[in-house]
């Protein structure tokens, strides 16, 4: 049985899903903006980021994404923060958000149910869009150095910042 | 073996619906094991863990979704052995229609009449089994929902709650800073008082919960206001209960500050200290309800063990939490809570019967020592030296006072904790970086005139190389003689791995004394253990 379980886990490095490309879904965010994501990729490369304030990794590299999103905003690309504190401490998110001035969208989700969306069930989660809504980078967790890869993937998709 | 088969075949099956340009799964797999010892009281018990959590979501054509979940607890680290599919369901969504039967969480407003979640870690799920259908657009969000919650008592496990619910939620957004939502929900329960086997009868309810908020968001400052009522019939007694819930948060923010103050008056189930012991009574605030608690959620893993539950059924406070930046690389922390009970009792000269004793500013937590007040204050400094490199330090002070309600003399038992932690992380390059952590608390604890002192002392070091691998060690020591499980020491080392940023695998070796830890990037609660514990989270 354990043997079996060694298996299995060596079967999940090897295979090969197709990403969820093109999703989509409308999602407020906390200055009340409905946003929908398939028109925010079709502007440009998206990074949807999910996070959280009782998170320090999270927090870690949500000031790497601000410098990323100050580097690239005017070359179309664009990063959503999707929050995911729940109801014990999701009123301080937006002064947080103020007093650490990150530019970009925040949206809450409260409930888990845009995390549970993208399947994932550990923070920070981050998944990079190209225009055509595919799914060209993710990442689990936050390590130091990973802005740098994150920074790589995002001018591939800019053009002529390669 | 059956699980594997059926779990390797789910998942090579949706490998190969990616010929189907319409058909796109995705899948998240958890795999926990554990091999080596747990103190549980004054036992030392041997516990092996093995566990394995499969999250598949297919899409399908027509904006239709298909999900499941594969649950292998065989045995769980806690909570109770499960082997098959725990959960699925099926969503449509289009044009602001909703529709999901199966399986599901949900929150109304801040969750003061229903917040549905599940907390692996503690064991602790209210997911529903039913029907849920959203309607939104622009102006108009609704809600309507019907299902079976199976609860399983996070602290006796054998005893197993069922409710069914009915309810709905309508919210109302007539220019972007207003939003004005209502809730109301029908729940039919059965609680048993005991394990299965108890021969004490179970009790039969009925609750009502209606709900209303108001959340008004302007530029630079906001206001959240829910109030909440029940009223809980107990169709077995013949007679009915009711209570009520009030949470209010304001912020006020601008460029580089923000400052929140949350407001909680919880009164579910005002009880005198005879009814107040009974921690599965009927009358108690329902387990999908689950509000604010209006205290901050720490990330230190010593600040993480907390001093104070919150009574949801009796507690009255207000919390503080304020943000500022002093410059783009320092910020400021600073957070304050206060909390009591409403009202007090005084033994009678009977020595078996209690007088109420009621305040008038009832609306506001108290610090008599009759009162059960806790307070804490917390400060926290954070500096980056260097674009990725950067020291913190912060100060917490606790005290939580126990009153002793059936002694004569008026006795209280009070502990007080300090803690202070401190962190520096310094990135060398891209490929390597190194963080030292500290964390000691200084704990005193008064019981009139007998006073006990003792320290802990927290140290952690994480080295990360090339964004891949970490390793940690952790070092704990007290000097506490009360601790459960006898020890002074704990000890403990971690290998992480992050195998093409979809997959972590951790192997940890040694004790672990319990507390939310963060390391190979991410955070998660330990329960205490010592031995071997391996897991492997893939989000594919």
């Amino acid at each position: 049985m354990k043997f079996s379980y060694l298996i299995l886990l060596v079967f999940f490095l090897f295979i090969d899903l197709p990403a969820q490309n093109k999703i989509s879904f409308t999602i407020s965010t906390i200055n009340n903006k409905k946003i929908e994501l398939d028109k925010l990729y079709s502007r440009g490369p998206v990074l949807v980021n999910f996070w959280a304030l009782w998170c320090e990794p999270c927090k870690e590299e949500m000031r790497h994404l601000n410098q990323i999103y100050e580097n690239y905003k005017d070359k179309g690309f664009t990063i959503l923060g999707i929050n995911q504190d729940s109801p014990k401490s999701v009123s301080k998110v937006r002064a947080y958000i103020a007093s650490h001035r990150i530019k970009f969208p925040i949206a809450l989700d409260p409930d888990y149910q845009y995390l549970q969306k993208m399947n994932g069930q550990s923070i920070p989660y981050s998944i990079l869009f190209d225009t055509g809504g595919n799914i060209v980078y993710k990442n689990v967790g936050y390590l130091p150095g990973d802005e740098t890869k994150l920074e790589n993937e995002i001018r591939k998709l800019i053009p002529g910042d390669k | 073996m059956k699980y594997i088969v059926l779990l390797v075949a789910i998942v090579t099956g949706l490998s190969q619906l990616s010929f189907s340009q319409d058909v796109v799964p995705s899948v998240s797999n958890l795999f926990r094991y554990g091999n080596g010892e747990r103190i549980l009281g004054s036992l030392k018990i041997s516990q092996t863990y093995f566990e394995n959590l499969t999250d598949a979501r297919i899409s399908l054509p027509e904006n239709f979704v298909l999900g499941f979940r594969l649950l292998y607890d065989d045995p769980p680290e806690i909570g109770e052995t499960f082997k098959g599919i725990s959960r699925r369901y099926i969503e449509y969504n289009n044009s602001g229609v909703y529709i999901r039967a199966g399986n599901s969480s949900t929150l109304f407003g801040r969750g003061l009449a229903l917040n549905l979640f599940e907390n692996r870690g503690l064991a602790y799920d209210t997911w529903m089994d039913g029907i849920k259908f959203k309607f939104s657009n622009d102006f108009f969000n609704s809600t309507i929902l019907g299902g079976t919650i199976n609860f399983r008592d996070s602290i006796t496990f054998a005893r197993n709650e069922i409710y069914k619910i009915r309810g709905g939620n309508v919210e109302l957004n007539p220019f972007s800073e207003l939003l004005i939502g209502g809730s109301y929900i029908y729940s039919e329960g059965f609680l048993p008082q005991g394990p299965l086997n108890s021969e004490v009868p179970a009790k039969n309810i009925k609750a009502e919960i209606p709900e209303a908020y108001l959340s008004i968001d302007f530029t630079d400052f906001s206001l959240y206001l829910d109030l909440s009522h029940k009223w809980t019939n107990v169709l077995t007694d013949h007679y009915t209960s009711s209570g009520s819930g009030v949470y209010g948060a304001v912020s006020y923010f601008g460029n580089g500050y923000g400052i929140t103050l949350d407001y909680k008056n919880y009164s579910f189930d005002i009880l005198d200290p005879y009814g107040r012991t009974d921690a599965s009574r009927p009358t108690r605030m329902l387990p999908f309800q689950n509000p604010p608690i209006v205290q901050k959620e720490y990330s230190y893993t010593l600040l993480t063990r907390p001093l104070h539950e919150v009574d949801f059924n009796d507690e009255v406070g207000f919390q503080v939490d304020a943000f500022y930046s002093l410059s783009d690389k320092t910020t400021i922390n600073f957070n304050s809570s206060l909390s009591s009970r409403h009202h007090g009792y005084s033994l009678n000269s009977d020595g078996y019967t209690f007088t109420h004793i009621k305040r008038v500013a009832d609306f506001l937590p108290s610090t008599k020592k009759e009162l059960f007040p806790y307070f804490e204050i917390f400060i926290e400094g954070e500096h980056y030296y260097s674009s990725s490199s950067l020291f913190k330090l912060a100060f917490a002070l606790r005290q939580e006072t126990f009153f002793n309600e059936f002694s004569a003399d008026k006795s209280s038992i009070v502990t007080t904790s300090v803690v202070a932690p401190a962190q520096i992380q310094n990135t060398f390059s891209s490929d390597f970086s190194l963080k030292v952590q500290s964390e000691q608390e200084w704990v005193r604890e008064t019981f009139n005139t007998i006073i006990s002192n003792y320290f802990n002392q927290l140290i952690t070091l994480i080295g990360s190389f090339y964004s891949k691998l970490t390793a940690t060690i952790r070092y704990e020591y007290t000097t506490s003689n009360n601790e459960v499980s006898g020890k002074k020491n704990w000890l403990i080392g971690e290998l992480g791995y992050r195998l093409e940023n979809s997959h972590i695998i951790t192997i940890s070796y040694g004790n672990e004394r319990g507390g939310q830890v963060c390391s190979n990037g991410v955070c998660k609660y330990m329960q205490p253990f010592e031995g071997l514990r391996v897991s492997f989270l893939s989000q594919l």
